[in-house]
């Protein structure tokens, strides 16, 4: 597949308009989008997954900013790594990150299946390709002033209506989204009256916690106030020192105050410190991908992308898969756009 | 066309994603061979 990476490049040079800095670019993103792709069908857990497809993102838009489609090479990064690849950060902190892929098979011969199919249409695209007719003046700068504003000129211009579709498309989906995840309540909600209600029901204590030393010998934070009665209360004693074992003992202390009464010196009461355990190791250690053949064609991307489809069983991981094939579809239109100098594939 | 492309993309993302959050909220797993309602 490589010569025909090589021969778009070459028919981009015949023209003497690609630099040899840009190629170098292109050989260098390239790789990595593609072991990228490949990492997106074998890697176990989703995040993974998610971190790759952003890698390919980014690798895009400079992509995209190099072949001079500055603008989208700009929303690119705004809409797919801001927008898009959160949101699946956040449905899959919904749905639990730790969920790995199952590798049963529930169709027999199914991964056989889907690589044969992926390498089929990595062959067919690779053979549209070839046989596709570049325009005849090749690559030629685009008559704008700048990017922005020649896009602005036909998406507002020539392409106005299917603008509005577009946009018309998005809200429903907005709107469908809010709808598909909305829940009913099944109970009624607890606001705050209800939580008040709830305490005093419960006989938790309403007034302010009598604090720590209060009326005692001593005012320590460990140390716990005492009633009117005379004994100490333990509730005076914060809480995390009482979680921790950290208190002086109510029984032992009643007893110092005795001895202090009885004129004796009371010795300080030791706390007892608890180390916190061993610190666990934290990281988990992510698998490195590597494969040995690179195989540098953008189609390949889109192969991936739909072998993803055809391969992983997590919806999620699924759906990146469709991002892939739709970006490649973009890659491509890009740089049709430029070879045709016309900004209409942007 | 590529603008085209990224908003129905983007469109298809949050349906897709929303009707996975709602697939797992009723089924608690998020996996395709789960999903088999249509299947006898």
């Amino acid at each position: 597949m490589n010569h025909v990476s090589t021969a778009l490049l070459q028919a981009l040079s015949d023209t003497g308009k690609t630099s040899t800095g840009e190629a170098v670019l292109f050989w260098c993103l390239a790789p990595i989008m593609v072991l990228a792709g490949i990492g997106l069908l074998v890697v176990k857990k989703a995040v993974h997954a998610a971190l790759l497809v952003i890698t390919i993102m980014i690798s895009l838009a400079i992509l995209y900013i190099a072949q001079g489609a500055v603008f989208l090479g700009m929303v690119q990064v705004v809409v797919y790594t801001g927008a898009v690849m959160m949101l699946f950060l956040f449905v899959l902190m919904l749905v639990g990150v730790d969920g790995s892929d199952s590798l049963v098979e529930t169709i027999r011969g199914q991964r056989w299946i889907a690589l044969l199919a992926g390498i089929g249409l990595a062959c067919v695209l690779v053979g549209v390709v070839l046989k596709a007719v570049y325009s005849p003046q090749g690559f030629t700068a685009v008559a704008v002033d700048n990017n922005p504003q020649g896009i602005a000129q036909i998406l507002f211009g020539h392409y106005v209506f299917a603008f509005e579709v577009v946009g018309a498309l998005l809200v429903t989906a907005a709107l469908g989204a809010l709808v598909l995840t909305h829940r009913q309540r099944l109970t009624p909600r607890v606001g705050q009256k209800e939580r008040a209600d709830a305490r005093v029901a419960a006989g938790a204590i309403l007034t302010p916690l009598p604090a720590p030393g209060v009326y005692a010998r001593h005012n320590a934070m460990d140390v716990p106030a005492l009633g009117p009665d005379g004994q100490p209360l333990d509730i005076s004693v914060p809480r995390v020192l009482r979680i921790r074992g950290q208190e002086a003992d109510a029984q032992e202390f009643a007893a110092r105050i005795d001895r202090v009464l009885a004129g004796g010196s009371a010795g300080r009461g030791q706390a007892v410190r608890q180390h916190p355990g061993e610190l666990r190791d934290g990281c988990d250690g992510g698998q490195p991908v590597s494969l040995s053949t690179i195989s540098c064609w953008r189609r390949f991307l889109f192969s991936l992308g739909a072998t993803t489809v055809l391969l992983r069983r997590n919806a999620i991981i699924v759906f990146m898969g469709v991002e892939l094939m739709l970006n490649a579809t973009n890659l491509t239109l890009v740089t049709f756009a430029r070879i045709h100098g016309d900004l209409t594939g942007q | 066309m590529a603008f085209f492309v990224m908003v129905v993309a983007a469109a298809e993302v949050v349906v897709g994603l929303s009707i996975i959050v709602a697939i797992f909220r009723t089924r608690r797993s998020a996996s395709v061979d789960d999903v088999n309602l249509l299947k006898n």
